[in-house]
């Protein structure tokens, strides 16, 4: 469907409502801003015209970041700029179209970044756990692979002779960016090391190695396809590609031995030997260095395992860039193809900070997940790059009781009208964010790294908050049920769209709905 | 004190067996192993969900929990190793010099890895590699001297509200010989050197084996809801709370700690 979607006919219907309106509705109503603001809206909406085919394709996935996130980060980015943060918009709510995504798993009503992460990168959901083939494989079970890897986007890119990436603040190695390059059994085989031997002896090959050998596993899937292999990769993870040898170590290695392999390959050499023009970079000097307009590759990896949280960045050894310098960065060298671009760009640790209880780390990180994405628009050209911004599954998060407008949406309750914090049944205040599982309560004051709620037993049930900064970094939200780690969620997440093909994002969809955006956007399948 | 004294003494003769090579300790003390027995009263011990392992020692009425610790040292890093607990912590100072902590559990020969950045940088390097800050043992008045060189010993006290803390050490080998802690007259925990080896080599296996250990970083666990060792294990309480330590996150003694 090429044409826009509202007709001229139904248009001025809309005007003549319009008009009609008017004159039946009072000064006090058409004069409120609110209503001005939302007419204009609509108006917006009716001037939408939609393109179908995209050169570029960006797909955003904030790992763990659900609807209830979406709208705590919100407030908290207008509540930090002075405003009251209700009114506000994370930059890719700014997007003209948008859908509902169901998340499940085929075999999990609540799933996990794998299933989800396939579906959207191969349009087939799957099992819990697994990357990159379907439910016909069982996780764990190396043999089971063969016969049932599925083919993502970025592989459909790549071979269509886009410029492909791959980059996330977690490692790269983890679920939602292997998805995008890898076939395992398991999540977790992300070295060798990880693997059982069965696996290894089995002729399974571990993710790290996957990603390395990216470009000589697709031609020999696809005889007489002629690719150049991955063009960015950047992310955390550098453990899996490093051999378990200290004089393999990093500059800013925080083991005293920092690779896990055991197989003595050092991938990172092997990269450096396959593509003698590549950049390896492993901290923020490397990384400024880079000059994108002459670099053809780049590979990045900032940390031993996962970066750090945005909030915590300035913690990190070496230096580590944040999410929207990856993201601009990896624009920049991608679009020295002519052809196009496909971009997988993950916020891997909103789910890391809600994992641990600690929606400061989770929101912050999904204010600087909105900056890269605003990066990202302003780098390239709307009328030739679809921008996709989703989440891949949702978190036991909520946001609760009566606060009054503007309340601090990382404080306590604060009723309409009133200065004081609201009282429970139990006579205590309570905060507008909560858990309803996890480690619970803690009160780590200015602690900006989430992870360390792992040092303390979970403190879950009601605690007085009377003389507690909620507000404070390190502030965890009480928790209802005690687990060792706070859970995903099964409701819906949303997709955000923008640029060419925008508009298929609409109503309520399956995870793997995604996918199809994509290929259709870029034409990826020469039949569509 | 007189029990303590004649450990002193035992512990100055070997020193002088095992370093006569005079300035050694400056080296050696970097390979180190030291083997300690501990005993809190069950009342100050905190301890939740591994008492079953402790033996109740009775003492004037008063049950005391008593265990191993192992202390190995290899340059940056050094092991905790609590036996009757079955698990260990392994802590290796960062080039920031910040902590990263490996905490290992012998029986599944698995870890869980806490990144540098993960930790409070509150905990100190010295409370794990001598046990005690050395802002704390500098804070102690020393009572009495002996020895020189590397066989110097030190006691040290101090008073501190109704607490009070006994200390001796080997200060050229960082290490504690013994330490007490006093509510009133009431000793309520010994931390006692039983012996102490240096050994480059034995530690060196030690750890290469620790590190072929199956480990998982603590930001997955909450994506390992699965792994029923994971789903376990992270419910035992960590890092900086537990009874085997005398220390908190600060460094303070055991007798201030647990305000929440
Ligand atoms: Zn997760």
């Amino acid at each position: 469907m090429n044409s826009p979607w509202v007709t001229a006919s139904a248009l001025s219907t809309l005007l003549f409502s319009s008009v009609a309106a008017s004159a039946v509705l009072p000064k006090v109503q058409t004069d409120n801003q609110w209503f001005s603001n939302a007419q204009q809206t609509v108006t917006n909406k009716t001037k939408q015209v939609n393109k179908s085919k995209a050169k570029n394709v960006i797909l955003f996935v904030g790992d763990g970041m659900g609807v209830s996130t979406l709208t705590a980060a919100r407030i908290l980015d207008g509540q930090m700029k002075g405003n009251s943060g209700e009114e506000g918009y994370l930059s890719f709510e700014m997007f003209p179209y948008s859908a509902q995504v169901k998340t499940y798993n085929v075999d999990a009503q609540t799933p996990d970044s794998a299933g989800t992460m396939t579906a959207m990168m191969s349009g087939v959901k799957t099992d819990i756990g697994v990357l990159g083939v379907s439910e016909k494989a069982e996780r764990g079970n190396c043999n089971s692979v063969a016969g049932n890897e599925l083919v993502t986007a970025l592989e459909l890119a790549e071979i269509k002779g886009l410029a492909t990436g791959v980059v996330s603040t977690a490692r790269i190695t983890h679920a939602t960016p292997a998805a995008a390059y890898a076939k395992s059994a398991d999540r977790n085989w992300e070295d060798v090391s990880d693997m059982p031997e069965e696996a290894v002896t089995q002729g399974c090959e571990d993710i790290a190695s996957q990603l390395i050998n990216f470009e000589k596993n697709l031609e020999a899937r696809f005889p007489g396809v002629d690719v150049d292999g991955i063009e960015v990769a950047m992310g955390g993870g550098r453990r899996h590609f490093l051999p378990k040898d200290e004089a393999a170590n990093s500059a800013d290695a925080a083991s005293s031995v920092e690779g896990d392999r055991t197989d003595g390959r050092n991938l990172v050499t092997e990269w450096q030997t396959q593509y003698p023009e590549g950049q390896y970079v492993m901290d923020q000097a490397g990384f400024d260095a880079l000059d994108a307009s002459s670099t053809s590759k780049v590979f990045g990896l900032f940390n031993e395992s996962h970066m750090q949280y945005e909030a915590d960045r300035a913690n990190d050894i070496a230096g580590e860039p944040s999410l929207t310098q990856i993201t601009t960065k990896a624009i920049d060298v991608l679009d020295n193809n002519d052809k196009g671009f496909m971009l997988v760009v993950e916020s891997g640790r909103v789910d890391h900070g809600h994992h641990a209880g600690s929606a400061f780390n989770a929101l912050t990180d999904t204010v600087e997940f909105a900056k890269a994405i605003q990066a990202a628009v302003d780098n390239t050209d709307p009328e030739e790059t679809l921008i996709l911004v989703t989440a891949d599954h949702s978190h036991v998060f909520t946001i609760a009781g009566y606060p009054k407008r503007g309340n601090p949406i990382l404080g306590k309750v604060v009723a309409v009208g009133e200065t004081e914090p609201t009282l429970a049944s139990d006579d205590m205040p309570y905060t507008t964010l909560g858990y309803t599982n996890g480690r619970g309560y803690r009160n780590l004051g200015d602690e900006t790294n989430a992870d360390a709620t792992y040092n303390d037993d979970p403190v879950v049930g009601r605690q007085d908050l009377s003389q507690v900064d909620t507000q404070s970094s390190g502030y965890h939200q009480e928790a209802l049920i005690p687990t060792s780690s706070e859970t995903h969620a099964g409701e819906d997440v949303a997709l955000h769209a923008s640029g060419p093909g925008a508009h298929l994002s609409q109503g309520v969809i399956e995870q793997s709905v995604i996918f199809h955006i994509i290929n259709k956007s870029l034409g990826l399948m020469a039949n569509n | 004190m007189k029990n303590l004294m004649t450990l002193a003494f035992t512990l100055g003769s070997a020193l002088l067996a095992s370093s006569a090579q005079a300035q050694s300790c400056a080296n050696d003390k970097l390979y180190l192993s030291a083997n300690y027995e501990i005993s809190q009263r069950v009342a100050d011990s905190h301890t939740r969900h591994d008492s079953h392992t402790h033996e109740h020692a009775h003492d004037k009425g008063q049950s005391f929990n008593k265990q191993q610790l192992v202390l190995h040292r290899y340059n940056n890093q050094v092991v905790h190793m609590y036996p009757d607990s079955h698990y260990g912590d392994w802590w290796t100072k960062t080039a920031n010099n910040r902590l990263m902590l490996n905490r290992f559990f012998p029986d599944n020969q698995r870890v869980i890895e806490y990144q540098a950045d993960e930790l409070s940088s509150k905990i100190s390097w010295q409370s794990k590699y001598q046990l005690l800050n050395s802002d704390f043992i500098n804070n102690m008045v020393v009572v009495k001297e002996t020895g020189t060189g590397c066989e110097q010993s030190q006691q040290r006290a101090l008073t501190q509200g109704d607490y009070s803390y006994q200390l001796t050490w080997l200060p050229k080998w960082s290490l504690v010989t013994s330490y007490q802690v006093f509510r009133g007259d009431e000793k309520v925990a010994q931390w006692q050197l039983v012996n102490y080896q240096v050994n480059k080599k034995h530690i060196a296996d030690y750890i290469a084996k620790l590190s072929d250990y199956r480990a998982t970083d603590y930001a997955d666990i909450g994506d390992n809801e699965n792994d029923p060792f994971l789903a376990k294990m992270i419910n035992q309480g960590f890092v900086e709370h537990k009874a085997t330590g005398f220390y908190n996150s600060q460094g303070d003694n055991i007798s201030k700690q647990h305000s929440h």
